[in-house]
């Protein structure tokens, strides 16, 4: 039986237009996945059994990533990536699998029988036969066994200005939701005081918990069925591992359903991508704008560069871009100037709008961040953050250009809360 | 929070409060669940309090629901208590206390529940026994059918209907079978979260009849029960209970018309190490007041219990 479905896992790897890859699919899981099944979950390596777009892997957080082919082995330790509209489906030897949405970070430790998403979307499942293993992600660790479920992570860089006192804390917003089967882990957070705690909780089925450093989790419970109709890493994907438990999951659902046991709330999430334009060079279509230079992708007036990012809003909040490079280097108003590349490329940001005064009317407010030089390959990940909201949410654009591509990112942030990211890659000379 | 742990804490009141002396009466009462009550209101307050949407369209669409849990349709539970009961015969004069060991197991079935309604049919086999007097001792054992009904859907308001029936049996074989009833109960419960402390009250009023044979216990009654529960923390609950009963006596053996007003004040404490193992004590009070003077009684009844249950 464990033959014929590694047989059968192999075979699905077989997809891979890389044939070595394919071949290291195949080796890889003939060699271990007896030994996986029969002493436990196997996180030695994994498969890049499906790709969409732009996926990179890099050795570890602070290294250059590299695009990796579909059927290409991943090392324990490495940090797979995806960019923006991008997926990615890994396997284990123990056939458990992790797909990746857009712009994601992550990495196993073989050692440690852990998975850690550290960024985005991930959508895992894990056969019951093959051990336990750990999951973390922001502020959440704890088990699974056999189980399937959901966690995604949108980090801050976590830098508070000076003379200001963030209302929410930094770190991140975790949110991690189950299918089938069971999670029992602990929620780490630290309350205004700083006394620092971890909440201990279990889900099951069709239930939920949205954690962040600063509060303690909240538990929900959600729709199984939409959410399995809908979810990007589910549709047009091969069936979980665990199918006949998440059917089981979602008769119990539907059988409560019909029998009242469930109200439905007015609160859905809607899958829509904020990703409001992205392709070739743009007409300039905002309202107001008269004055720009022809043929410029952003609305108002900003440094030139060979990466440029803009962040419009036009309320009194305190917004901030975050530019992540591919050294890890961050760019904000902690650290405004950053010369990398051996010194061959500088990135900035040309200001710290703490929504105080508009820079243009009637009530526009904008940071822009340039990269000029020869930027380093890899991958430059900007984000917005929220610092300080007077009025609890408030509407931004994020537009990044580098190319001839332009990205576009709207959305609205609350206090202390951080936008996708947008991801651009420049590619190896 | 399990399920199965909310029915072992809903089932363990059922238990001490039998073993505090009250009548059976009083047993199919508290089936109004009340500390499984007491936990969904604690999730139902901290969803309505949120004001936080989960959110990440890489995901998929993520509709939030409030899902009751469902009765699960097998539960198998045991309780073993240690008692001392200050009176065992249950008299006016010359009471004679002893230490007695009440064991129990039972076994319960949901065939179908909605969100509104609940049937439930349990089998339960007790067994009695006194340290001093072996007299005493005896068996039971009790088949019931509950119908339950909550009037909203916060679980504020609930009917309960319940039909049972019962036979008591020496363990000495030369005795047998000595006493056998029906009882017929209806009860109606409000159940309440007082302030936003974890601190909740159930109140019930409700009416019963007991027929038997043979007859000389047969009665109508009307009650209130009134437990106030305050979960010290996660595992840890305190509870405290009053029950005020006036009782009719059809064919008491006196002859004459026989009233009696019963009240019962008590507390206990009850840990929950696990999701299907209690542990805990409680304390009671008794007095019964009646118009046939021989039938007045005080007791007092501490008891320690270790309680388990297994739900699916």
């Amino acid at each position: 039986m464990f033959t014929r479905t590694c047989q059968k896992a192999a075979s699905r790897g077989l997809i891979s237009r890389s044939r070595r890859g394919a071949l290291s699919l195949v080796v890889l899981l003939s060699i271990l996945c007896p030994a996986g099944l029969a002493s436990g979950a196997d996180l030695s390596q994994a498969v890049l059994r499906r790709k969409e777009n732009v996926v990179t892997r890099a050795p570890n957080l602070s290294a250059q990533a590299q695009p990796i082919a579909q059927g290409a082995v991943i090392d324990d330790g490495s940090v797979v990536r995806t960019g923006t509209a991008s997926k990615a489906e890994l396997l284990f030897p123990d056939l458990t699998l992790a797909r990746l949405g857009s712009n994601s970070n992550f990495s196993f430790d073989a050692k440690a029988r852990a998975m850690n998403a550290t960024q985005g979307a991930v959508l895992f499942g894990k056969p019951s036969n093959s051990g336990k293993i750990e999951l973390k992600s922001g502020a959440i660790s704890g088990a699974i066994t056999g189980s399937t479920g959901f966690i995604s992570t949108v980090p801050m860089a976590g830098i508070g200005k000076a003379g200001q006192t963030r209302s929410n804390g930094k770190g991140a917003t975790t949110l991690l939701g189950m299918l089938e089967g069971k999670f029992q882990g602990g929620s780490r957070w630290t309350d205004a005081a700083g006394r620092e705690h971890t909440t201990s909780f279990r889900l099951g089925p069709g239930e939920m918990i949205v954690a962040r450093p600063d509060s303690p989790p909240r538990q929900f419970q959600f729709d199984i069925p939409r959410f399995l109709k809908t979810s990007p890493l589910v549709k047009g994907f091969a069936p979980l591992p665990n199918a006949e438990a998440i059917a089981r999951a979602v008769a119990a659902y539907e059988a409560d359903e019909r029998a009242g046991f469930i109200d439905k709330s007015n609160v859905m999430v809607s899958t829509k991508p904020r990703v409001a334009w992205e392709g070739q060079f743009p007409p300039n279509t905002e309202p107001g704008v008269n004055n720009l230079p022809p043929n410029d992708p952003f609305p108002h007036p900003g440094p030139a560069g060979v990466i440029r990012a803009q962040l419009v809003w036009n309320t009194s909040a305190d917004l901030d871009l975050y530019l992540t490079l591919p050294n890890g280097q961050v760019v904000s108003f902690a650290n405004v100037s950053v010369t990398f590349n051996n010194g061959r490329a500088i990135a900035r940001l040309d200001r710290d709008n703490t929504g105080e005064q508009s820079n243009f009317p009637p009530n526009i407010r904008v940071e822009n961040i340039v990269v000029n030089g020869i930027p380093l390959s890899g991958l430059y990940t900007f984000i917005v953050n929220n610092f300080n909201s007077p009025s609890g949410s408030d509407a931004f654009t994020l537009r990044v250009f580098y190319n001839g591509q332009l990205q576009v990112l709207t959305g609205n942030l609350a206090g202390g809360q951080n936008s996708q990211p947008i991801v651009v890659q420049v590619p190896r000379p | 929070m399990s399920f199965t742990l909310k029915r072992t804490q809903c089932v363990l009141p059922v238990f001490f409060l039998v073993l505090a002396g009250i009548s059976p009466a009083l047993a199919q009462d508290v089936r109004v669940e009340t500390q499984q009550q007491a936990r969904v209101r604690a999730e139902i307050t901290q969803e309505e309090e949120t004001t936080e949407e989960p959110t990440d369209p890489e995901l998929g669409d993520i509709n939030l629901v409030s899902r009751a849990p469902r009765p699960k349709m097998f539960t198998f539970s045991t309780l073993q208590t240690l008692n001392y009961s200050s009176n065992a015969f249950l008299t006016r004069d010359n009471t004679l206390d002893d230490f007695f060991w009440n064991g129990g197991v039972g076994a319960s079935f949901v065939p179908y529940a909605t969100r509104n309604f609940t049937p439930r049919l349990s089998l339960g086999q007790s067994w009695f026994r006194y340290e001093d007097f072996p007299e005493l001792d005896f068996d039971s054992q009790t088949l019931a059918l509950d119908l339950k009904y909550d009037l909203d859907r916060n679980d504020t308001w609930s009917v309960i209907g319940s039909y049972a029936v019962a036979r008591l049996y020496s363990p000495d074989d030369a005795t047998g079978e000595f006493y056998r009833y029906g009882f017929l109960n209806a009860s109606i419960s409000r159940f309440s979260q007082i302030g936003s402390a974890p601190f909740y009250l159930n109140v019930t009023g409700g009416a019963y009849w007991r027929h038997g044979d043979p007859s000389a216990s047969d009665r109508v009654s009307g009650y209130f029960n009134v437990a106030a529960i305050y979960n010290i923390c996660e595992k840890v609950q305190l509870w405290g209970f009053t029950r005020p009963e006036v009782q009719h006596y059809t064919h008491d053996l006196s002859g004459s018309s026989r009233d009696d007003f019963n009240v019962t004040v008590g507390a206990s404490l009850i840990w929950n190490p696990q999701d299907y193992l209690s542990v805990g004590t409680t304390v009671s009070y008794v007095g019964n007041f009646s118009t046939v003077g021989v039938r007045r009684y005080d007791l007092v009844t501490p008891t320690v219990f270790i309680g388990a249950q297994w739900a699916f």
